[in-house]
């Protein structure tokens, strides 16, 4: 139970049971893949000095600089923007209800929500060979809402997210037929 | 021939990393603001600080020794009473 952190809206009594985020290996690919372009930039810089010293003897040799730390700059930028949308996007369980916050572009913010009682179905899927080894994946909540579907996209062991969900659904509905039970 | 002072570019360079900065800024704004209290966000935002205060530095350093004053010349391509570019 994360009962350190707390919604903006919380409901009295609604305790945040689990909030999930994409899984790290998410973060690593990111990663990488900025390491990787980097490294073939920097690389290909290196091999055009070695292959034509003179650039640095010419007064082009500036405007090569420049460039490249432009070059720089921007990616590191860029690989900035795609971690923030990785550490935004966020799914909230509470005993109540699921909290779905996406970062869909820089200036753009989706927050959906539903109760556990107007929840029809909850799956979850594993497609892959990184998810398999990594043991990451989709759950994918069918609601009765406008909102037809959540999704918990790549989110760590989504076998025990699914549980999760469906046990609270269960002890929501067991509390309402209490309820209604005279 | 168009000689143009180095200076040209390193304000250009100067125009696009405003842009730079201003996005920056922004990316940083959206971090601390919807992440305020996540332990993440903090430190996300001090890595890329510092980074690119690194890069910076090393921007620096690197073109500290440049005469910006120093012109470069492009060649015009010569055009012939025909017309023809040669």
């Amino acid at each position: 139970m994360e009962s350190n952190i707390k919604l903006k809206d919380q409901l009295p009594d609604e305790v945040i049971i689990k909030i999930v985020r994409r899984d790290l290996i998410i973060f690593l690919k990111k990663l990488f893949w900025f390491v990787f372009t980097m490294t073939l930039a920097i690389t290909g810089a290196f091999m055009i000095l070695n292959a034509f010293p003179a650039i640095l003897e010419t007064s082009f040799y500036p405007v090569f600089v420049l460039f490249g730390f432009g070059f720089v700059f921007f990616a590191w930028l860029f690989f900035f923007f795609s971690i923030t949308d990785y550490v935004l996007d966020i799914w909230y369980i509470t005993n109540k209800r699921i909290v779905d916050i996406q970062q869909t572009g820089f200036f753009s913010r989706k927050i959906s929500e539903q109760y556990l009682n107007r929840i029809q179905d909850v799956s979850s899927e594993t497609i892959g060979v990184l998810p398999t080894l990594f043991k990451y994946g989709n759950v994918r909540v069918q609601t009765a809402g406008e909102r037809e579907h959540f999704l918990f996209e790549e989110v760590p062991e989504p076998d025990a997210v699914r549980q999760i969900i469906m046990e609270l659904i269960q002890k929501s509905n067991d509390v309402n037929v209490q309820k209604n039970t005279p | 021939m168009l000689n143009l002072p180095l200076y040209y570019f390193l304000y250009l360079f100067f125009a696009v990393m405003l842009v730079w900065l201003v996005m920056s800024l922004a990316g940083l704004f959206h971090l601390l603001r919807y992440c305020a209290k996540d332990k993440k966000a903090p430190f996300i935002a001090l890595v890329f600080v510092s980074v690119s205060a690194g890069l910076f530095i090393l921007f620096f350093i690197i073109t500290s020794n440049i005469d910006w004053l120093a012109e470069i010349s492009f060649s015009l391509p010569a055009v012939s009473q025909q017309g023809i570019i040669q």
